[in-house]
């Protein structure tokens, strides 16, 4: 399943199928909005789904706007910046 | 605290009467033990008597984080903790992986400490100042995945420390999974947590923030760390093939079988079957990463026709096993069903929650190479007859983790099985050190420093990472490359050449280097395993804590910082009632391993130079004098 993320003229794409649970996103994330690391203040949140074994539910909140870090800091390329304007 | 890196408290809960208490956590002593293994053992020596009962109320488990959890280094995901190990009665130091250590400091703890015993199941939550014990009547009983599965319906997003049924009847040889994924607890910390009635402890996402002393300085060291990894030659195929990439090269030419005192080889197919097997493991992998890890090493595997299996690092030992008449055999099928056999055989035990490495695999070939000696059987087993084959060991495993039937024999390990079967029994065991199977066999690959470290270190985790790192646990590394491997771990210059000389190195020394080294990785919270800590020196390592604490500081005193880790440990142990003795090499280890056409015997790291007992007697004398501690 791919799901995408749309705040202006910047997308990103998510494979959940290729995220391994490192949490790197979250941890950039919110390291970039406050220069601390803060879990439940990350934009992006990666949470093990029950019942589906280690396997990853990737979403984001309001206050995300798309500056790509999860993107960048990816190692499995889960996250991709698309080019394609699509509906949410 | 003022301290980056730290959420700054430890957490005390006492089962017994259901107390919590929050203490700030003391910057005296972050100074001078920094964390994870070393701020572990300060609590270990101040809490748990060194006489205790491992199974009592009296014991306790302490978790403990490093000032690295919770930040984005890579590889800083891992949970220490130490307890009083029912198997051997030492201090056993046990990491393991997962996100467990970045979500309790997430609810402003580096440390738990958890004591007494509760009246009935409990599971711990922690989120926040919200510490609660919660009824597990309802899941006591169920294996330490599915248990895993049931506490996350009910308070994801989480991290879980569960156990399986070994843990619930405190068998001294359980062990347990990071949301089924880091191993942890070797040497029993499933039965520490089945005694207190504890089913799991479970780290939910708080909201508390990690701060870093200088954040722009941290997040220029590891962009170059990154670099380097991305960089890294082997990274594409280990992101298809995880830690099997690796390890795949490390099979030996067959099974040590017999009570350590035969190799019987693999068929003589075995690489054709490798490659197999490598690319059956690639299509069937799902990579799982630890926190913070861009490598991946874990593994959950889908295989048609089977569940979903997991390890923390899935060897292809096992399902070359299946071919082996040397435990485990299974006659006939494709290497798909082969391999199918192998992961069911993963999956069950760590589901059940057996040490597989150190303990099992060791204890079922002993007590099926008495039963085809004749010193016991079917009156002895409860009926069952013991052979080699795959369903003969699943079924020691199911019985052994719920300890029924010939089960409650084995489950407290070899030593404790070897005084319940008599007959002499315990003067057969072989090739156990501390209680513990020595897991790789020294006279089919030269002593390595990792099993300097596993004669030495009660608990295997640590004894197996530490020593040296790569060359410990990989032979045949050129003296060019140890002597790299030996800066990377910050032996000085001025050190190099006494420990060095043109074509050998001196083994008992420079493990005292890779055990500072390594040491560290377990109080800062880093992850040891080789695919990763490629990747850090001494030097970075210093540079990171400086970055992160802001406690400037060099690699001598870090290193100085780990030897004052291995310091307590040694005490720790020293109290337990550990000695030189303990350290021993066993007898088979001088004895030759008889495999058709060839004999394997003790030889050195180079594999020029037979060894005796005594030179093993001078690699420990020179590793205590190196560490300038008399044992």
């Amino acid at each position: 399943m791919t799901v995408k993320v749309i705040k202006g003229k910047r997308f990103i794409e998510v494979d959940p199928a290729k995220c391994a649970g490192c949490i790197t996103c979250m941890l950039r994330c919110s390291f970039r909005s406050g220069n601390k690391f803060n879990l439940s203040a990350s934009c992006i949140r990666v949470e093990r789904l029950v019942g589906r074994p280690n396997e990853f539910d990737v979403s984001f909140n309001e206050n995300c706007d798309a500056c790509l870090t999860c993107v960048r800091y990816c190692p499995y390329g889960a996250l991709t910046a698309s080019k394609e304007a699509e509906e949410i | 605290m003022k301290l980056g890196g730290y959420a700054g408290n430890i957490l005390y809960v006492n089962l017994t009467d259901g107390a919590v208490r929050k203490q700030p956590l003391d910057e005296d002593l972050v100074r001078e033990c920094i964390g994870g293994a070393g701020i572990n053992n300060r609590l270990a020596l101040d809490l748990i008597l060194p006489d205790v009962n491992p199974l009592s109320p009296g014991n306790a488990i302490i978790i403990g984080t490093g000032p690295f959890n919770g930040t984005f280094i890579p590889g800083a995901s891992q949970t220490m903790s130490v307890y009083k190990s029912p198997l051997n009665g030492s201090f056993p130091h046990s990491n393991g992986g997962g996100v467990f250590s970045h979500f309790l400091k997430s609810s402003g703890y580096d440390f738990l400490v958890i004591t007494g015993r509760s009246q009935w199941p409990v599971y711990l939550t922690i989120e926040n100042d919200s510490v609660s014990l919660k009824h597990a009547s309802d899941i006591w009983g169920l294996d330490g995945f599915d248990a895993t599965d049931e506490i996350r319906l009910r308070h994801s997003p989480c991290s879980i420390i569960p156990i399986g049924i070994a843990g619930e009847r405190q068998s001294a040889i359980s062990v347990t999974h990071i949301d089924k994924g880091g191993t942890i607890g070797s040497g029993g910390l499933a039965a520490v947590m089945g005694s207190k009635k504890l089913k799991a402890i479970v780290a939910c996402m708080g909201s508390r923030s990690i701060e870093v002393a200088d954040p722009k300085r941290l997040r220029v060291i590891v962009d170059g760390i990154l670099e380097r990894i991305t960089g890294y030659h082997l990274r594409d195929e280990m992101m298809r093939g995880g830690a099997m990439t690796m390890t795949a090269a490390w099979i030996p030419p067959g099974v040590v079988a017999r009570n350590s005192s035969e190799l019987i080889p693999y068929p003589p197919d075995l690489n054709e079957l490798k490659a197999e097997f490598y690319e059956l493991h690639k299509t069937a992998r799902k990579k799982i990463a630890c926190a913070t890890c861009p490598l991946s090493d874990k593994d959950r595997l889908d295989l048609p026709g089977s569940r979903s299996a997991y390890d923390t690092a899935v060897f292809m030992e096992m399902a070359a096993m299946t071919y082996s008449p040397a435990l485990g055999y299974s006659s006939g099928g494709t290497i798909a069903d082969r391999y199918r056999l192998a992961i069911q055989y993963y999956d069950e035990i760590n589901r059940l929650g057996l040490d597989r490495v150190y303990s099992f695999n060791g204890l079922a070939d002993f007590v099926i190479t008495l039963y085809e000696q004749g010193i016991i059987n079917k009156g002895d087993t409860n009926g069952l007859e013991l052979d080699r084959s795959y369903d003969t060991l699943l079924t020691l495993v199911r019985m052994t983790a719920a300890r029924e039937g010939f089960g409650a024999v084995l489950c407290d390990g070899i030593m404790s099985a070897a005084r319940k079967i008599g007959n002499l029994a315990a003067g057969r065991v072989q090739n156990v050190v501390k209680g513990q199977f020595i897991a790789f066999d020294p006279r089919m690959s030269g002593f390595l420093p990792m099993h300097l470290g596993m004669l030495v270190h009660p608990g295997r985790t640590l004894g197996v990472a530490a020593a040296m790192g790569a060359p410990s646990y990989s032979p045949g590394w050129p003296l060019a490359d140890i002597r790299k491997q030996a800066e990377r771990c910050g032996v000085p210059p001025s050190d190099m050449e006494r420990l060095f000389t043109a074509d050998s190195f001196n083994l008992g020394r420079l493990a005292r280097h890779g055990d500072d080294f390594f040491g560290l990785f377990n109080m800062l919270g880093q992850c040891h395993r080789l695919y990763i800590s490629r990747f850090y020196s001494l030097q970075t390592l210093a540079e990171l804590y400086s970055a992160v604490t802001g406690i400037e500081t060099t690699a001598i005193e870090l290193k100085r910082a780990s030897a004052r880790m291995w310091d307590s440990w040694l005490e720790l142990n020293r109290q337990a009632g550990y000695t030189r003795v303990d350290d021993e090499p066993p007898h088979i280890w001088f004895k030759p391993l008889k495999s058709p056409g060839h004999e394997y015997r003790l030889y050195d790291y180079s594999l020029k130079h037979e060894l005796s007992r005594g030179d093993i007697t001078d690699y420990l004398d020179e590793y205590y004098s190196e560490r300038e501690v008399q044992v």
